[in-house]
């Protein structure tokens, strides 16, 4: 028995030896690690000194604006992450050094004592006027290791937010895992002067442009499964329709269902669109068919209910229902369609997303003599937590594809505007999209 | 017997001269008929000129006749505007009436008493005047979601909807939308405006 206990022990021992000293190529290898599900953040303290030329020949001519452009917004799509904390050129030991910097001889101690945890760097090449080469590192400073290393080629623009983002995207997966924040987009209801169209963008803002455009109310945006679609209640002059705009033609297609109301359409995965229509007295929620008839009714009640959503797996649904008298959120498991109440507190609770892993339930509670805020709802913990604290009123929580981001609207500004914080109440930061109130917030996952 | 004769040939030329001035005043009767007539078939605008026909009876118009059935068809003319006017009067009446608003409480969609009142006056209209169709708009002020104040004015349309159905009118007759939040009738972030915003609207469908 001893000697059995002693062979295991030895076999763990060159079990962990190895798994240390083989090197790795995901994640789980680099030192600098960031685990945005555990109860507290990291917080990594970066710097990003200005871009250098490849060439000592172009070192006294000016940094192409590209260039330039790119070194601002990858550092503004950095701050995004809720742990990324830029160090400025000032607080580092020795400035004017740092200013000439060389990937080949980094002094990492200069960066250990300036408290620097993530180094990243920018060299450029350019060979005409319409192309530069860009060379982006990030490296962890303890170690000295280059944690990700990537090339893009700017020939305008757009390559410039693409090579921002899909450098993010890069390091954000190797620092924790998960990189949906930065393949991802948003589709979001903006306010016009006359009516509500919908828009997307970025989560970082970017690449914002028009989806719908129609003479009408265009409410609560979903994705399908694939985000190749994307459906929409839609308020006309004289009556309602459901909207599914297909991303691939940029067609539209228009169709009404019995009842007069069409709210809040949601993407069943594995099952297709479901919706809450009225077709008796009261807004219930139905399956529709393949070719968008009404289906089997999913929850039916003398009650509203209203805005299904689903995680990934389609397991399970939060819907509203003011069942007892005032709106609250509930959950039906698919498999049984047993019905469990999550929200107990307050009179008005709305506006439910559940993560796409399942376990968290978001949704806007009226808080009296504050406002609406979000309330995030652990299902493992059984436990509650509000995540957003205002000012004004904080709506239409969404979660991101990494069931870590937080989308939601707020008129703490005057207008409402997009927002993300996290799961962990991190401080929200406000997303550029332009002019106009926008509101109504749906991911859409894997875009490049 | 000679004097026999004479008398009989003397009655027989004095009831032909007799019978030649019948004639004669008959046709003079006569040709006032067809004058008649000429007139009848040639129409006037309303402003008195001459629209078409033959002519022929016009020629035979005074001008004084002309100016007194000018005069007469513009009287004709205006009483008809005027029955005109006094309908769209009354039908805007009726409409003004039937867009009376109803208010609600928050999240609420039960119609309070005036509310009731007011949709029994709407009753009592619609059911004399029986061309008219309803359409029954649901608002809610801004608080709240988009996709429960949809719900909600959905509700509230609802049950102006089936007061009015128990009241006996026709469900055919109305039609209900609901526009949630996205029509405020006071864009005001206040009680105030939020009480207002709170409404049923009525309007009258169009055709």
């Amino acid at each position: 028995m001893p000697i059995s206990l002693r062979s295991v022990l030895i076999s763990i021992c060159l079990s962990l030896c190895l798994s240390l000293g083989l090197p790795g190529t995901g994640g789980a290898d680099t030192s600098l690690q960031v685990n945005i599900y555990g109860p507290g953040q990291s917080r990594i303290n970066a710097y990003l000194p200005a871009p250098r030329p490849v060439s000592a020949d172009q070192a006294q001519g000016a940094i192409p604006s590209r260039v330039e452009d790119l070194s601002r917004i990858l550092q503004e799509d950095l701050s995004f992450l809720p742990f990324m904390h830029f160090v400025s050129t000032e607080d580092i030991l020795g400035q004017d050094e740092v200013r000439r910097l060389s990937e080949d001889d980094i002094d990492f101690k200069r960066f250990q004592l300036s408290k620097v945890d993530l180094l990243l760097t920018m060299k450029w090449s350019s060979s005409d006027q319409g192309r530069e080469q860009v060379e982006l590192r990030a490296f962890d400073v303890y170690s000295g290791d280059m944690i990700i290393g990537r090339g893009y080629v700017l020939r305008n623009e757009d390559h410039v937010e693409q090579a921002s983002r899909r450098f993010c995207a890069g390091l954000m997966d190797k620092l924790t895992g998960r990189s949906g924040f930065y393949t991802s987009e948003l589709a979001f209801v903006r306010k016009t002067e006359k009516d509500k169209d919908i828009y997307a963008c970025t989560p970082q803002g970017r690449s914002l442009r028009p989806l719908v455009d129609l003479d009408g109310y265009c409410l609560s945006p979903a994705w399908s499964g694939d985000g190749r679609k994307l459906a929409m209640s839609f308020v006309g002059q004289e009556r309602h329709e459901l909207l599914v705009w297909d991303s691939e033609s940029e067609s539209i297609h228009r169709t009404t269902l019995p009842g007069n109301t069409i709210i809040s359409p949601a993407y069943w995965p594995g099952n297709g669109w479901v919706i809450s229509v009225a077709p008796r007295k009261s807004p219930d929620i139905f399956r529709l068919n393949d070719d968008l008839s009404l289906g089997d009714p999913l929850v039916e009640h003398w009650a509203i209910d209203i805005s299904p959503h689903f995680d990934a797996q389609g397991e399970s649904m939060v819907f509203v229902s003011s069942r007892f008298g005032n709106p609250h959120i509930f959950l039906r498991h698919m498999d049984s369609g047993e019905v469990e109440r999550i929200s107990f507190e307050g009179t008005y609770n709305t506006n439910p997303s559940i993560s796409p892993d399942g376990r968290f339930v978001a949704y806007s509670r009226l808080i009296k003599g504050q406002g609406h805020r979000i309330i995030v709802y652990d299902r493992q913990k059984n436990s509650e937590r509000q995540v957003t604290f205002g000012p004004g009123n904080d709506e239409d929580p969404s979660w991101g594809p990494d069931s870590y981001f937080l989308a939601f609207s707020s008129d703490r500004t005057g207008s409402y505007q997009l927002y993300v914080s996290t799961r962990h109440a991190d401080e929200a930061k406000k997303i550029p999209t332009g002019r106009g109130a926008a509101a109504s917030p749906a991911w859409r996952t894997n875009v490049d | 017997m000679r004097t026999y004769v004479r008398m009989m040939v003397f009655g027989v030329f004095f009831f032909m001269i007799l019978v030649a001035l019948q004639g004669c005043a008959r046709k003079q009767v006569g040709s006032g008929s067809e004058s008649l007539a000429a007139d009848q078939a040639t129409g006037y605008q309303t402003d008195g000129s001459q629209m078409g026909g033959t002519g022929e009876g016009a020629q035979q118009m005074t001008p004084e006749e002309m100016e007194e059935f000018r005069l007469q068809e513009e009287k004709r003319r205006k009483a008809a505007e005027a029955e005109q006017a006094a309908k769209e009067k009354l039908r805007q009446e009726v409409v003004q009436n039937l867009n009376e608003r109803i208010h609600f409480a928050f999240d609420s969609y039960e119609l309070r008493s005036e509310a009731r009142q007011t949709l029994k006056d709407k009753a009592e209209i619609m059911d004399e005047n029986r061309e008219i169709d309803l359409v029954i708009e649901g608002h809610c002020d801004e608080r709240g979601t988009d996709e429960y104040n949809l719900a909600l004015g959905e509700r509230r349309a609802r049950a102006a909807y089936e007061f009015l159905v128990l009241l006996g009118i026709d469900p055919d007759r109305m039609n209900i939308i609901s526009y949630g939040e996205e029509r405020p009738l006071d864009p005001e972030s206040n009680e105030q405006a939020w009480a207002k915003n709170r409404r049923c609207e009525f309007r009258v469908a169009q055709e």
